[in-house]
């Protein structure tokens, strides 16, 4: 079983959906994670843009090729206040953080291991930051 | 008919001279495939960076550059390299390995690493190798 790209970009949407909106919490229902080149022109007080994409990856392994693709995605958090950035952060830490997500087709996309962050930063009254994460079986 | 046998002795003696010649030859090698990898990391980055940077961001593959440093003391060795965009430079600081809030990431450096990571650690566990030839 191989998902689509656009099969797991779906998994890892839902995941990150599922975890903006849950409760407890302060976050509004409409809390959502976009493509980066999706969002609403009207953008939401608080979103996440994700960029997914494939990485190279060497055969580590002395024993053949590797078995697995390998994939990077950036998840950048976007709010007009900065306690909403950290916020929307913890959630998807909490979403896709060493966790392997099943994609509609039953087969896995992950674990996604943190590789380095990207800090806070504040312009034209917005707030934003993000995480970058790699995985492997990405398609 | 004649034939000749022709003796290749290694010996101990060849082994003792490999051996004194190791602490000078391992740094100079080190040092020569660290720069390489600077230089070759560097190249690959601009590359992308070229292809990626578009209209706004024309000057940003120019600001790329690569920078080595050794260390070698009482505690042993250590040599780094280093590469990517120099903000003092004329769009050196753009916001376009990570992205930003308006500009999805890029990528550069990251690709050239993901390449330069593997291919550095093999042609450095080559080394002893040759050392020991």
């Amino acid at each position: 079983m191989s998902a689509t790209p656009q099969q797991q970009f779906d998994a890892i949407k839902a995941a990150i959906d599922t975890a903006l909106q849950a409760a407890p919490g302060t976050a509004p229902a409409d809390r959502k994670a976009y493509d980066f080149d999706n969002v609403p022109t009207t953008r939401p007080s608080a979103y996440v843009a994700l960029d997914l994409s494939r990485r190279y990856i060497e055969g580590f392994r002395k024993g053949g090729p590797h078995p697995s693709r390998g994939g990077r995605l950036v998840t950048r958090y976007v709010a007009k206040h900065i306690d909403d950035v950290r916020e929307l952060q913890r959630r998807v830490w909490l979403a896709i953080e060493d966790k392997a997500l099943t994609t509609t087709d039953g087969s896995l996309v992950g674990p996604f291991r943190f590789e380095t962050p990207i800090s806070i930063d504040t312009d034209d009254g917005w707030a934003s930051g993000a995480d970058s994460w790699t995985f492997t079986n990405a398609r | 008919m004649s034939m000749s046998v022709r003796v290749v002795h290694n010996g101990v003696e060849g082994l003792a001279r490999d051996m004194a010649a190791l602490p000078a030859r391992s740094v100079r090698d080190m040092k020569a495939k660290t720069r390489e990898a600077g230089i070759v990391g560097n190249t690959l980055a601009r590359d992308y960076a070229r292809v990626s940077s578009g209209r706004h961001g024309k000057l940003y593959p120019r600001a790329f550059t690569h920078d080595e440093s050794t260390y070698v003391g009482g505690f042993g060795a250590a040599f780094s390299t280093e590469y990517g965009p120099e903000a003092g430079r004329p769009q050196g600081n753009m916001e376009f390995e990570w992205g930003s809030r308006n500009q999805k990431p890029h990528l550069d450096l990251n690709r050239s690493a993901d390449i330069m990571g593997p291919s550095f650690a093999q042609e450095v566990r080559a080394l002893p190798d040759e050392w020991f030839w």
